[in-house]
């Protein structure tokens, strides 16, 4: 087809016509994508509720979770202290160690210091000191503690028995595991 | 495939740009446009057509010798149709024509090239003040050579219109030969052999020959409708130019059986007319090697002159081949589907506008 018009308006009118399609194509995009977001609306809408029904379900779930949590953390603080609890009343007191060996005090023989160490399964070591007038009333001493069955061991050193008269002591007793107060 | 995938999603108006076809003469405007269609085998209609009158001297031979006057008639016709592209004929009387060969396949970049060497040798103004394009014509897919139609104008005539164009705010989307444009309209596309386009106007007659839908050929003899109200003046004493046209439109070249006065009036002026017609025949006859395929098998009558009565018969006889008044809807509509707003004896006027429009490639 024969067209004589000038070279720059063929140019001009090319240039025009891919503006065009341009322009037309953008339109046509535009649209689907109007009509997408039309059509998605709908979907939209219900998914975005859902999320939401969600979201706050697991608020709940989650508020939920949490007060279970603090209960547990109260019952296993509960659980720890009923077990102190009842570790403490598992094993004589400090008293009734005090008030045993007092007992075996006499008018010559004056206990001045009771030291008792405990571990978990009672009481580990005792370590009596005082002061005895002589060696016999020392002996008896070690020998009363002896008799008891609560006592399994008392370890008098004979470094105690230096001295004749007003001999200071200290004895290390092993309580019998067993025994009870 | 696209053809196809266009069938199914046409595109847009917006991006189809549809024109109006603008036939411009030393005396008028005529313009007519079809409904955009969807499908190519859609009927068409007729959207918009009329003329508007160019002043004397505005247009000269078709040369525009007032660019500002011509640019009011554009904007005159931008105001009543509102039109934003337009397709325009250009004046035959401005046009080179040549028909050359080239190679069978040579590339298209090429050929531009090939042509502007023929250029010098076929147009007698240099290359670089003439705007060409080029049209190749039909032929077998194993030929050695093509032959190819060239159309050459110069630059300054096409520039003219183009700044008239711009001047008035429309845009260009084609410009071509009138002829061209014409034998688009009347031409049947199954037509074999060659076919004489005779555009008969109000101040000169165009002559055209079309081969293979091309045109090859194209030449002005100054003889018009307004001519031959001279003569009849000479002969019948000085009448309003409308009671002569009815004269010719209803007397014409018939032998009265009173008188014979008005057919011997015309016959004289008529027949320089035939004998130019005759001589471009036997021309292009040599030229073509008097080759059967290029013969000339018809002659097609247009132009707002066409309507003398008498005339094909006359050109037929003398001429010793069928000459007709062309039908300007050919190639647009059956008429026997549709009516068109335009009667049939103002409709030839429109041949060049109704080809134009009927364009619908850049």
């Amino acid at each position: 087809m024969i067209n004589l018009i000038p070279f720059e308006a063929k140019k001009h009118l090319v240039h025009e016509y891919w503006l065009r399609s341009v322009t037309v194509w953008f339109f046509l995009w535009s649209f689907v994508l109007l009509l997408g977001i039309v059509i998605l609306i709908p979907s939209y809408v219900l998914i975005n509720l859902q999320v939401k029904a969600y979201t706050a379900s697991a608020e709940t779930a989650d508020e939920k979770n949490a007060s279970f949590e603090n209960v547990a953390k109260e019952l296993e603080r509960a659980s720890q202290t009923a077990v102190a609890l009842s570790d403490r009343f598992a094993h004589p007191s400090m008293t009734e160690y005090v008030s045993l060996f007092r007992g075996f005090e006499s008018n010559s023989l004056r206990i001045t210091q009771i030291s008792l160490r405990r571990d978990e399964t009672g009481i580990k070591e005792v370590k009596v000191a005082g002061t005895a007038e002589d060696r016999r009333t020392l002996a008896a001493f070690r020998t009363r503690m002896l008799d008891d069955e609560r006592i399994e061991t008392v370890d008098l050193p004979i470094s105690n028995l230096a001295k004749d008269r007003d001999i200071p002591f200290d004895l290390s007793i092993t309580m019998a595991k067993e025994k009870n107060l | 495939m696209l053809s196809g995938l266009f069938r199914i999603v046409p595109p847009p108006t917006y991006l189809t740009m549809p024109c109006i076809g603008v036939d411009i003469s030393d005396t008028s405007l005529k313009y007519l446009s079809f409904k955009p269609t969807i499908f190519d085998n859609d009927t068409r209609q007729i959207e918009q057509w009329g003329d508007i009158t160019i002043p004397s001297g505005v247009v000269t031979r078709g040369e525009v010798t007032d660019a500002k006057q011509l640019a009011s008639v554009l904007k005159e016709f931008k105001e009543k149709t509102k039109a934003e592209f337009v397709r325009l004929s250009l004046p035959e009387e401005k046009a080179y024509l040549f028909e050359t060969t080239i190679k069978n396949n040579t590339p298209h970049k090429e050929i531009r090239g090939l042509l502007e060497f023929k250029l010098e040798e076929n147009v007698p103004i240099p290359a670089r003040e003439v705007f060409f394009d080029y049209s190749i014509l039909p032929a077998k897919e194993e030929a050695v050579n093509v032959d190819v139609s060239v159309v050459a104008y110069p630059r300054q005539t096409i520039q003219s219109y183009y700044e008239a164009c711009l001047e008035a705010d429309l845009r260009p989307v084609s410009f071509e030969i009138e002829a061209q444009a014409m034998a688009r309209a009347v031409i049947p596309k199954n037509l074999s052999g060659a076919a004489m386009l005779v555009d008969f106007g109000k101040t000169r007659a165009g002559i055209g020959i079309v081969h293979k839908g091309a045109l090859l050929y194209t030449s002005t003899v100054d003889i018009g409708g307004e001519q031959l109200s001279q003569v009849l003046r000479k002969a019948l004493g000085d009448k309003p130019e409308p009671e002569l046209t009815k004269i010719k439109n209803t007397i014409g070249l018939v032998r009265g059986t009173d008188s014979s006065l008005v057919r011997d009036a015309l016959i004289s002026t008529l027949s320089v007319v035939k004998d130019e017609i005759a001589t471009r025949m036997q021309y292009w006859h040599l030229k073509s090697d008097n080759d059967e395929a290029r013969r000339i098998t018809t002659v097609v009558l247009c132009g707002g002159s066409a309507n003398l009565k008498g005339l094909p018969d006359y050109l037929s006889e003398t001429l010793n081949i069928p000459t007709v008044r062309g039908n300007v809807w050919e190639n647009a509509f059956s008429l026997e589907e549709t009516v068109p707003p335009i009667g049939r004896r103002y409709s030839y006027g429109y041949a060049g506008a109704i080809g134009l429009a009927l364009k619908s490639i850049i």
